[in-house]
């Protein structure tokens, strides 16, 4: 669903990231950690065909995001780290605006938008202007604006920033039944706990170079916690 | 260190750090153009003051005339300037919650913050009236008193609107979010300033340029300017006079009228802000920020909502939400006000034009007049464009991001930026020639010929400003406004005048052969009708070019653009 080979990212002089080899199943939830700086968020903006990578290619769902963009956008679901809004549009123009990017019909699309803001809360927030909302509530209109066209790849730049506890547990449980419903989730996060809870395949990566990946199991296999390991390898 | 200089501290650093080689390289040609316009203010009011001296009895009523005018307008700005950097320096400064979460005393942060009000609002006023000053001291020979007197009397005549406004602003900040009220208090203030602009037009002051009008020039000054004992700027001018004219007078008495009446408000606004401030900061840190809208987002998009679908849904979607955000952006809607200004302005010029005088009645004359008309147009258009359609594409900001993740092509995404800004573009252009050829005049082929090629050009002017906004976007802007003053800015007024300068001058040719044929009462002949036809040709050919080749490569550079 998911193939990024030989990815490489070079800003300058400086690779910020190099021969990226990842493949991510159907239904997979991959994890992709890294201390700060180690290029998650760029080879996250790569997949999501924002950055160009400057070598290797990345096929989402059979089409290459370099040659057919358009195909491979509309299969991929974008929530970033730091996602700037809209901020004169209230939550309900904006999840329309979205939806009519994708070329959804008005009653999907408002089936969609009631259905998801229910799921995430925020029904009642959705007439007033986005500029009043809180950094949690901001988070949840991203997830449900990433998830209105139903997207078969879903990308999450540190998917818990802002979210209370009621908030985070909502999006596990999402994740999780999202992922049994065939959809591909590639996750970039410093939180090790959501990634050792819900992460089926796991990708380290450190000063742009994949340094440990696969499945959980396989890499945690000595007993050792998630936590441990990622401390050990990234020393 | 003492808490006062420590809580300014932060604003001093700042400063400096904004100081760097690069930056200060980076704004050496405004600072030039400063430069030049200080040099321009103190020549023009030197020789306005020799001219003045020159004049006997009138004279000295003219400078003080003029003084006490200078004074006036700074008060006005400043009453306003103050009330708006007050909002912003007690209110809505970012520093605000790093300040009160820490053990200072609310009175001190008061102080550094009437400080900073004063600094803030006031720098530019003390730097452009400094060659006023100068020129006044020079021509009248004034002593050494003068220019130590004059800080003394300046600051003091100063402190009295940052006194008032930030007593106001406290007051508004009590009834108002002042996220709001900083809008509504702009809006005002542009709206009391156009307005001012509009009276000083309606008053034709182009009539004093007539010798036959000299008698009523007396007159005119007294309606312009108004003396009342009761308010500063006539304090300060009478603090200033008996120091240039060296005549005596009650200099000191208006002085100490000045400092005590600076102080006074001072303390004024120290009490407001002790009785207020708390209660309206907690209002304006804990409010939620509700957007004003303007009664015209719902004449113009009515209950448009986004609820087509695909393709043409789409484009619909883009347009709306264009509308909707600019609609409801309150740092737009100064811009708008004067663009209707403007258009009043210009239009009321056509109509008090003297045309009997110049023989403007007569068939050619008009013409001519219409023609250079067009010329004049493409200007206010591509204006117009520079602040409203160049800046289109990076108005999306930081939220780029959902554009350019969804399965939207950017050819799609930046034709959708030039419909929704060519539409109310070519409406106004229309509006303007044919609002402008009635007055004239101008029937028949000349009012269809200059329709047509206001509306090329229109549309060349659009696509100059929607692609090279793409091609040089800044999608990390603090102020609207400095989009269109960056170099791709510039480059596109350069070009869009040389576009609108190509265009007057190929349909010039065919507009001669026309009048031509007419005066001598005959139809055109062959080699005439292929020399009107190649230029008019040109004309849509230079416009064709104007609207692809920026588009084009805009959407190459979309396509390719990373860095947002």
């Amino acid at each position: 669903m998911l193939r990024l080979s030989g990815v490489g990212k070079r800003f300058g002089n400086n690779w910020a990231i190099r021969d990226l080899d990842i493949e991510v199943e159907r239904g997979k939830i991959f994890g992709f950690l890294g201390p700060n700086g180690a290029g998650k968020t760029t080879t996250i903006k790569m997949i999501a065909g924002l950055l160009r990578p400057t070598t290797g290619q990345i096929m989402v769902n059979g089409h290459d995001i370099v040659r057919e963009p358009l195909m491979a956008k509309s299969v991929i679901g974008y929530i970033p780290d730091r996602g700037f809004l809209y901020e004169k549009l209230n939550g309900r123009e904006f999840l329309h605006f979205v939806a009519s990017l994708h070329k959804m019909t008005p009653d999907d699309a408002k089936e969609k938008i009631d259905h998801l803001t229910e799921t995430f809360s925020i029904k009642e927030i959705l007439g007033e202007l986005i500029e009043g909302y809180s950094a949690g509530m901001r988070q949840r209109l991203m997830f449900v604006s990433a998830m209105l066209h139903e997207p078969k790849v879903l990308l999450i730049d540190e998917p818990i920033i802002g979210l209370d506890p009621r908030g985070v547990r909502m999006l596990k449980d999402l994740l999780e039944r999202l992922a049994q419903n065939g959809i591909t989730i590639f996750m970039a996060t410093h939180s090790l706990l959501i990634a050792e809870e819900l992460c089926s395949d796991i990708g380290i990566v450190n000063n742009g170079k994949l340094i440990a990946s696969g499945t959980k199991e396989g890499l945690l296999n000595s007993g050792k916690g998630l936590e441990e390991f990622f401390l050990q390898v990234t020393e | 260190m003492k808490l006062l200089p420590l809580l300014f501290l932060p604003k001093l650093l700042s400063v400096k750090n904004s100081l760097s080689t690069k930056k200060t390289l980076k704004r050496l040609p405004f600072t030039l153009l400063g430069v030049a316009f200080w040099l321009f203010v103190y020549i023009v009011f030197r020789k306005l003051l020799i001219y003045f001296k020159g004049t006997e009895i009138l004279g000295d009523i003219l400078s003080a005339k003029l003084l006490s005018m200078v004074f006036l307008s700074f008060l006005g700005l400043l009453m306003m300037s103050n009330i708006l950097t007050a909002l912003s320096t007690f209110y809505l400064s970012r520093d605000l919650e790093i300040l009160f979460a820490r053990p200072v005393e609310t009175s001190k942060i008061q102080t550094a913050k009437t400080l900073e009000t004063f600094l803030t609002s006031s720098w530019m006023v003390i730097l452009f009236a400094l060659p006023v000053f100068i020129a006044y001291g020079h021509v009248y020979e004034a002593g050494f008193i003068y220019y130590i007197a004059l800080p003394v009397i300046f600051i003091s005549f100063l402190l009295i609107p940052v006194g008032i406004g930030i007593t106001v602003t406290h007051v508004i900040a009590k009834m108002l979010p002042p996220s709001s009220a900083r809008s509504i208090v702009m809006a005002l203030g542009i709206l009391f300033f156009l307005g001012v602009l509009l009276l000083l037009r309606f008053m034709q002051p182009e009539k004093l340029l007539r010798p036959e009008a000299f008698p009523t020039l007396l007159e005119y000054l007294t309606t312009i300017g108004v003396d009342s004992p009761f308010m500063p700027h006539y304090w300060a001018t009478q603090a200033l006079l008996p120091l240039l004219t060296a005549r005596g007078g009650e200099g000191i008495f208006y002085t100490l009228l000045l400092i005590s009446n600076g102080a006074f408000f001072l303390l004024i606004a120290s009490w407001a802000g002790s009785l207020f401030y708390i209660d309206a900061l907690d209002k304006a840190l804990s409010s939620k920020r509700e957007g004003l809208r303007l009664p015209l987002e719902r004449l113009l998009v009515g209950r448009s909502r986004f609820r087509e679908g695909g393709t043409s849904g789409l484009r619909k979607a883009l347009m709306l939400k264009d509308m909707k955000v600019f609609l409801r952006d309150q740092s737009q809607w100064p811009q708008l006000f004067l663009l209707v200004v403007l258009i009043v302005l210009y239009v009321y010029n056509f109509k008090v034009l003297p045309l009997e005088t110049i023989g403007g009645t007569s068939f050619f004359m008009s013409n001519f007049i219409g023609f250079f008309n067009l010329g004049l147009a493409g200007f206010v258009l591509s204006a117009v464009a520079a602040r409203f359609l160049f800046p289109a594409v990076s108005l999306e900001g930081q939220s780029f991001w959902i554009i350019k993740s969804s399965p939207l092509s950017m050819k799609e995404f930046l034709y959708s930026k030039l419909l929704s800004g060519l539409i109310p573009l070519v409406i106004l252009s229309e509006i303007l020639t044919l609002g402008t050829n009635l007055i004239l005049g101008i029937k028949g082929v000349m009012m269809f010929l200059s329709l047509g090629i206001i509306f090329l050009m229109t549309l060349s002017i659009g696509g100059l400003g929607v692609g090279l906004g793409a091609i040089y976007p800044n999608f990390r802007y603090e102020n609207i406004a400095s989009i269109p003053m960056g170099l791709g800015g510039i480059f596109f007024m350069i070009l869009s005048l040389l576009c609108v300068g190509l265009t007057v001058l190929f349909s010039a040719w065919p507009l001669y052969l026309y009048f031509n044929a007419k005066l001598l009462g005959r139809v055109f002949t062959h080699y005439e009708v292929f020399q009107i036809s190649l230029s008019l040709l040109m004309v849509v050919v230079i416009n064709a070019l104007c609207l692809y080749i920026p588009l084009r490569i805009g959407v190459k550079k979309l396509e390719e653009i990373e860095d947002f």
